[in-house]
């Protein structure tokens, strides 16, 4: 048995130093670039902080006010007044994360960067502070954001016959998305998935997942967008194939600078997890 | 064979779900088998076990078929939902698809706005219970296309003739083979899953296989009717030969061995070229450290509707031609694939 857990976020990454000092950047991992503007990141290493900055709304024609900055409109501002002294406080290559510090809030609810797999990573150490009575492995991957890579390599290493991806999904439970749409809800429970755009997931081990979590009265939903991917999509294709399937916990606006998720919801996906992982003790009988 | 490719067109097999037809498939091969298996993945892989040191063969037909997926009931009965592979939902508007069990629904689109193409958001199923519905269907029931195999003049019309008559053909191939004693290569004849969702099946069981050559045996989108932008392959001229898709340019022995072989044969054949489009052969020849792979087809209209339509003499010319390659000599090298090679 493989557990999966991403480590990696979607960031930024510096591209281009401009004379005045200013950085250029370019995207790592899927990211709409209109939530960017004026956003404070964490630049390098080191956490040089800078803000995103733009052409500012009155110093536009009233043409480009109605469009979204591109990607070439926008600059990381690091305070360096000379291209000379911006290559000395962060370097070409250099990844930026945003700089948002994690919170609770008294209802309940986890608010930070990054949760986007953090939380996956949180579970699955979770993990082995709990009794469970069964040998796996559990693989904290890379790259996943760009396409899902560092799965596909450890899990060739690890040669599993079933794996688990411990992800983030995104809860589109907010206005303009009526029901039928709603991929998932905070609240609701756990998120297992059946098909996304990596692949469609075992419906024995999909099935398993929903009877444990009955058993043991742990609320649980069925992600309903087929879009997004998860490592249990490359997991999955690794040598002769092997049995995969995705849990995660519902978050909103994934993939931005913060994140909500319900503390809930973490707590009952970690417990799903460790009972379907005790379901599989003494053999999987799938 | 119209026969079993009418009972194979039958059996429920969405993308990953493909059991139903895996077990028909199971109950018409076996006996003409040495072994039969399933992988991870699902795939079935029945085993002709050749002569000691001969040459092994990976033929790969996929089992599954496009098709629907539920992923919300509305409170008045109508099921919205996801596509599970390559269809679009506007050419499934007035046409019915089953569910595993069974039940029917009709597809049709929201008539507030007009429907566009590959937007599953606009579209829904009436499964005609209205509020009943809730309690009939979860979120993840998969629906596929409804219909049986019919003649219509020379053709076969049907759903999942994709591929289906890929599937008859093999297990027609394998009852052949069984009745030869003489053939010494090993062949493994492979029933894979999820081929629509990007040959995913094909994948992992090639890597296990590790052949010495691969063979999808498929239907490839035929170009002869009015107006078509590119002319290509045609219904009635033959066991389609590829040679180049947007996944594979195949390797001149492989193309070598199977051309040769039909005018051999007098094999009617015809050669595919297109720019788009994948089959199963493209994963085999990425597999491990790489494996000669092509492909024979039948040419097919209309794919991926309820009315797939394709000629049964060029499903015979694909079965001919597939056993007279696994009777020979499955040595690639200095075969002549161009007639003018041949002088």
């Amino acid at each position: 048995v493989m557990l999966a857990a991403h480590m990696d976020e979607v960031g930024l990454i510096v591209s281009w130093f401009e004379k005045d000092g200013l950085v250029r950047f370019k995207t790592v991992g899927g990211m709409d670039l209109r939530i960017l503007p004026a956003k404070v990141v964490l630049v390098g290493p080191e956490g040089v902080p800078g803000v995103i900055g733009a052409k500012p709304v009155h110093m536009q024609e009233e043409e480009a006010q109605k469009k979204p900055y591109r990607i070439e409109d926008m600059f990381i501002d690091i305070g360096a007044s000379s291209r000379e002294e911006a290559e000395r406080m962060v370097k070409l290559g250099d990844g930026c994360t945003f700089a948002t510090d994690y919170s609770e809030t008294e209802g309940g609810m986890i608010r930070a960067k990054a949760l986007d797999d953090r939380a996956g990573c949180f579970l699955v150490r979770h993990v082995f502070s709990q009794e469970v009575d069964l040998e796996f492995t559990a693989a904290f991957t890379v790259q996943e954001e760009l396409g899902l890579r560092g799965a596909a390599v450890a899990a060739y290493a690890v040669n599993p016959e079933i794996a688990l991806a411990i992800d983030v999904t995104s809860a589109s439970d907010t206005p303009g998305t009526d029901p039928p749409w709603q991929s998932t809800n905070l609240g609701k429970g756990p998120a297992i998935s059946l098909m996304d755009a990596a692949g469609v997931y075992s419906r024995k081990l999909a099935a398993r997942l929903a009877e444990v979590a009955q058993s043991e009265g742990i609320p649980f939903q069925y992600k309903r967008s087929t879009r997004g991917g998860t490592d249990a999509g490359r997991i999955q294709l690794a040598r002769e194939g092997v049995l995969a399937a995705t849990l995660s916990v519902p978050a909103r606006y994934i993939h931005c600078p913060a994140s909500v998720m319900s503390r809930k919801d973490l707590e009952n996906t970690g417990r799903l997890l460790v009972a379907f992982l005790r379901s599989l003790e003494g053999g999987a009988n799938l | 064979m119209r026969e079993l490719a009418g009972r194979l067109v039958l059996a429920y097999g969405p993308s990953g779900s493909e059991d139903e037809v895996r077990e028909t498939i199971r109950k018409e091969v076996s006996p003409w088998v040495d072994e039969v298996s399933q992988d991870a993945l699902g795939n079935l892989i029945a085993v002709k076990r050749g002569a000691p040191g001969s040459k092994s063969v990976m033929l790969v037909a996929h089992m599954d078929e496009p098709g629907l997926m539920v992923t919300h009931v509305e409170e008045e009965g109508f099921l919205r939902f996801s596509t599970v592979g390559n269809v679009d939902p506007q050419v499934l508007v007035g046409t019915r698809v089953r569910f595993r069990n069974g039940a029917l629904g009709v597809v049709s689109a929201e008539a507030a706005e007009p429907a566009r193409v590959s937007e599953p958001k606009k579209f829904f199923i009436d499964s005609g219970l209205g509020k009943a519905a809730a309690g009939a269907f979860r979120v993840g029931d998969m629906a596929v296309m409804h219909g049986e195999l019919e003649e219509m003049g020379n053709h076969w019309v049907g759903k999942a003739l994709d591929n289906r008559v890929g599937c008859a053909v093999l297990i027609e191939a394998a009852r052949e083979l069984s009745e030869d004693p003489g053939v010494g290569n090993e062949v493994h004849f492979v029933f894979a899953t999820q081929s629509e969702l990007g040959i995913r099946g094909a994948r992992t069981c090639a890597y296990g296989l590790c052949p010495d050559l691969g063979l999808a045996v498929e239907v490839v989108e035929a170009h002869d009717t009015p107006k078509t932008e590119k002319p290509g392959v045609g219904l009635g001229q033959g066991v389609a030969i590829k040679v180049k898709d947007q996944a594979i340019i195949v390797h001149r022995g492989v193309r070598g061995l199977l051309e040769e072989t039909a005018r051999q044969e007098g094999i009617p054949y015809q050669r595919e070229v297109r720019d788009k489009g994948f089959s199963d052969a493209a994963a085999i020849q990425l597999s491990r450290a790489g494996i000669p792979a092509g492909a024979l087809s039948v040419p097919c209209r209309y794919r991926l509707t309820p009315s797939e339509s394709l000629d049964p003499k060029d499903v015979d010319a694909c079965l001919r031609l597939l056993t007279a390659v696994l009777r020979g000599s499955l040595d690639i090298q200095g075969r002549r694939y161009t007639q003018e090679d041949e002088g």
